[in-house]
């Protein structure tokens, strides 16, 4: 055992004591866990699966590229104005306004996809229909939908509105998601270095 | 400790504090800019014509082609956090009253949109501008139904909040022509769609009986 740590070069392993090693361990699971604590968090307080989004297309551009950082709110309770234009006074159903840019996954397809929306239709017994369209693209999503699928269910397939914004941050996610093995190469060097660390 | 992991650690470190701490004080700072926009619209013409949705298509819906005047001067909605200014001109109408049958009670689509780059395309000034967009209702008929334009923003930061603003029909001008005084403006902000074709059902004469 002590051969093979010598000739990994991680020597350094075999001066901790057990108890030591425990509590890096504990320490590097802290931190996993602060981060999970904190996304669900968000998640409840925003009511949204995924409260902060990755744009993965340049459907919107120029004012969303690859990489940006998107934060969502998928609640009404009366701080729709922050998701979207304020509520015509005649509106007999709040919600999701016409200019407002949601994300939605459309059931069978896993991709989550921001576009703006550009029509919506209510009724009393209805579901609540959207068309949405990418500010880059020609033609609205009609496309993208299911087969022989014309609008969006506001409540079944959106999962939140943008109401934040921040550029790039997000490019991380898209590198390691197209690069596989980053991911095990990242978590590697992360994990190593919070059981070297001696403080 | 003074090795250089540690030290590139403590500049990284530091300058992702600073990057958020001045991306916080940008996003905060746009309250010191309120804004205040304007925008007058006039719907010039509104056609109602039965079409396919695409070539292949044997659906048969009625879509509407909409010609419309447009002022307006967004400029103040510029500061040294947007990226870009998104316009759009939607029409909003409701089921309608004393109809049967129609199950969407609000509706409402956008017609032109524009994406504004700078200050320097932030003044609009449309006259006679086809309707960017076609309209068609969602149960393919508008069934001359009555109907108003929204004119509505959207502001798209370098970082931070977006933000939203919707111009409607003047409130003091609609309460003018509920007194009675017949005014002109406000009146383009409104619209009845037209029977398909431009085509009026004339009412029976009275005393026939088909």
């Amino acid at each position: 055992m002590d051969a093979l740590l010598d000739q990994l070069g991680l020597s350094e392993l075999r001066r901790l004591k057990p108890r030591q090693i425990l509590s890096q361990v504990l320490n590097f699971a802290l931190i996993l866990g602060t981060a999970f604590m904190i996304w669900k968090g968000l998640s409840v307080a925003a009511d949204s699966p995924s409260p902060i989004v990755v744009v993965l297309s340049g459907s919107m551009e120029p004012a969303f590229q690859r990489g940006d950082l998107l934060f969502l709110w998928n609640r009404n309770m009366g701080m729709n104005q922050y998701a979207g234009p304020p509520i015509a006074n005649s509106s007999q159903f709040p919600g999701t306004q016409v200019g407002e840019i949601v994300v939605y996954n459309i059931v069978g397809k896993d991709i989550p996809i921001v576009h703006r929306v550009v029509r919506k239709h209510k009724g009393l017994r209805t579901p609540f229909n959207l068309l949405t369209k990418g500010d880059n693209n020609h033609a609205d999503d009609t496309e993208l939908y299911a087969r022989n699928q014309f609008y969006l269910d506001r409540e079944k397939e959106v999962i939140g509105s943008v109401v934040g914004y921040i550029p790039f941050v997000g490019y991380v996610t898209i590198l390691l998601s197209e690069h596989p093995w980053l991911k095990t190469v990242m978590l590697g060097i992360m994990g190593l270095l919070v059981i070297l660390q001696r403080e | 400790m003074h090795s250089s992991a540690v030290r590139l650690q403590n500049v990284f470190g530091f300058f992702t504090t600073v990057s958020f701490f001045v991306a916080f004080l940008t996003a905060i700072s746009v309250l010191l800019y309120p804004a205040s926009p304007s925008a007058d619209v006039s719907v010039s013409k509104v056609k109602v014509i039965k079409g396919r949705p695409n070539y292949y298509s044997s659906k048969q819906q009625e879509y509407a082609f909409i010609t419309f005047d447009l002022d307006a001067d967004l400029s103040s909605l510029y500061n040294w956090n947007t990226k870009q200014v998104f316009a759009w001109l939607s029409v909003q109408y409701d089921g309608g009253e004393n109809l049967r049958g129609v199950k969407h009670s609000e509706n409402e689509a956008i017609i032109w949109d524009a994406i504004l780059p700078s200050q320097k395309t932030s003044r609009l000034s449309l006259r006679n501008e086809k309707a960017k967009y076609n309209i068609n209702d969602i149960a393919g008929k508008f069934l001359e139904r009555n109907a108003t334009v929204r004119f509505g923003w959207n502001v798209q930061p370098h970082v931070g909040a977006l933000t939203w603003g919707v111009i409607e029909v003047p409130n003091a001008v609609a309460q003018e022509e509920e007194e009675g005084k017949k005014k002109k403006k406000g009146e383009g902000w409104r619209f009845t769609f037209p029977p398909v074709g431009g085509r009026k059902k004339s009412p029976s004469p009275p005393g026939t009986s088909v």
